[in-house]
């Protein structure tokens, strides 16, 4: 199971986490600029490639393919894990980055995931950033809730929309089962785990909690609690519009009724040409065109993050 | 999944104390979030629940949109009590929703990024401040003589301002037949002084009147 957050050495360092379902909705890019903002404001920052399978922060970050990489430090090459610490062209970020095409890394062993979950709490810094991979394997989930805070980058489309709300939906579960006591109803919760999720399912997961509250009071209130953990941070990619932001309010609401979770909203990111020209020059947005209006929209994220 | 009974404030997800604005904007962006088609909802509900949510945002608006059903309603099941909440704007109350509309964070990052792309590096002479300073009438060789004072070199100059470096250099040497229509030198050449960090109306419009009447005499 997971590492206990008490387990681990207690300090004012902050993890944040940024996933979201879907493939090349800009998770990389979003880490690589909440990154370079926090670092600007004077915080020590270091920023983690864990797409196991697919890694480019480097890429978004301006830096070429680096040298040591996490898989160095499963494989035992590299001993010490400072060592994976790579500087950027930035004052006060180093970024950690994940593994290059090294077979079954993107299938980390349990043991392994643990190591480096403790590793990465050790780190020196103020901020320590996870750039998560698509999907819901095991392994991004649990990276996504060793975090104290979770990020969710949605592009205003179905797709999108639709694996994020698969990506809550298997935090949701992993988180409960967590929960002391679940083990026992396991089998309940793994029926309802398994029908298809949404429209024809006849059980909502606030409604599952409901029900395990009837049937258990007390199993019933510790996943209350631990689900009132469970705040993610929406971000909207590539707005074109005011309809698309107000699909982050919709989601809001909707996670609400639906998952029984709040949900922040800390902004929204415009639709910007210079993004993926920035991209393309392989230098880091912000750095790059400081005109644009997304330096003011990272700006407020990344306040509003600070904040809450 | 099931649909439960709340009360009105709690189907528009808002307090008892809010006010009128913010039962409005509640409403407006409830029945966003529920119409059929609110992409948000995709593959969570079915339209029997979307439905069965948008009669109860519709029935909670037709009470607490009004402010005599609200009271009425208020009365009845005890809310606001001998306060005057639902005409008054309650003070301290946050807003359920913000608005990103106007953002008063100043911070510092966009002011640093601007800083690292846009500022320049270079030792001030007191000569050419003056001469800078005095200047009425903006030539193409003059704004040369600043740009390489001020150590920019042409490719960040053509980086900065999206001007192609060919073009700089006719604007710069003022080669007349090399360059597009008026309109277009007049926007290159204010950009040019953005970046310089001069007057950009003042030399744009010096430049150009000098270089009008350049042609004319032609």
């Amino acid at each position: 199971m997971n590492i206990e957050h008490s387990q681990l050495p207690q300090n004012t360092k902050k993890i944040w986490a940024i996933g979201g379902g879907k493939g090349g909705v800009g998770k990389s890019l979003v880490s690589a600029n909440v990154a370079i903002c926090l670092a600007l404001m004077g915080n020590k920052v270091v920023a983690v490639d864990l797409d196991l399978g697919g890694a480019n922060l480097h890429t978004c970050l301006g830096l070429p393919i680096p040298q040591v990489t996490l898989s160095d430090f499963v494989s035992k090459r590299v001993t010490n894990f400072q060592d994976l610490l790579v500087e950027t062209p930035i004052p006060n970020l180093k970024i950690i980055s994940g593994a290059q095409d090294e077979l079954g890394m993107a299938n980390l062993k349990h043991m392994h995931k643990n190591q480096i979950i403790m590793k990465l709490h050790e780190l020196d810094a103020d901020y320590i950033l996870f750039d998560l991979g698509a999907g819901t394997a095991f392994n991004t989930i649990d990276f996504f809730i060793a975090a104290d805070k979770g990020i969710l980058v949605v592009l205003p489309e179905p797709t999108s929309i639709e694996n994020t709300y698969r990506f809550i939906k298997s935090v949701f579960y992993r988180r409960l089962k967590m929960v002391e006591g679940v083990a026992e109803i396991e089998h309940y919760i793994d029926e309802m785990m398994n029908a298809k999720l949404g429209p024809g399912s006849t059980t909502s997961p606030a409604d599952l909690v409901k029900k395990i509250t009837e049937f258990n009071p007390e199993v019933g209130l510790r996943i209350k609690n631990e689900m009132a953990h469970f705040r993610p941070n929406l971000i909207i990619n590539q707005v074109r519009s005011q309809a698309d932001i107000d699909i982050g309010y919709s989601i809001q609401s909707i996670c609400r009724k639906y998952f029984g979770i709040e949900m922040t909203f800390p902004g929204y990111l415009d639709y910007d040409q210079s993004v993926w020209q920035s991209v393309r020059k392989r230098k880091p947005l912000l750095i790059e065109y400081p005109n644009s209006k997304l330096v003011n929209n990272f700006d407020r994220i990344v306040n509003r993050l600070i904040e809450s | 999944m099931e649909v439960e009974k709340k009360n009105y404030y709690e189907v528009l997800e808002i307090e008892t104390t809010s006010t009128p604005q913010q039962i409005e904007n509640a409403y407006i962006r409830a029945r966003n979030a529920y119409s059929s088609d609110s992409v948000a909802l995709y593959s969570l509900m079915t339209k029997d629940e979307c439905s069965s949510i948008l009669g109860q945002i519709e029935e909670a608006y037709s009470v607490l949109g009004f402010p005599e059903k609200r009271r009425e309603y208020d009365r009845i099941r005890g809310f606001n009590v001998g306060a005057a909440g639902t005409t008054t704007p309650s003070q301290g109350e946050q807003l359920q929703y913000e608005s990103f509309g106007s953002n008063s964070i100043e911070s510092k990052v966009s002011k640093i990024t601007a800083q690292k792309k846009f500022g320049l590096d270079y030792s001030e002479n007191a000569e050419m401040e003056k001469r800078i300073l005095e200047c009425i009438e903006y030539t193409g060789p003059f704004l040369k003589e600043i740009r390489e004072y001020k150590n920019v070199s042409i490719e960040r100059m053509a980086d900065m301002t999206r001007i192609s470096k060919s073009q700089i250099n006719s604007i710069e040497s003022e080669i007349t037949d090399k360059l597009p229509a008026d309109v277009y030198i007049r926007g290159y050449v204010y950009q040019i002084a953005k970046v310089l960090k001069l007057n950009p109306d003042l030399v744009a419009n010096s430049y150009i009147f000098r270089f009008k009447k350049n042609k004319n005499q032609k």
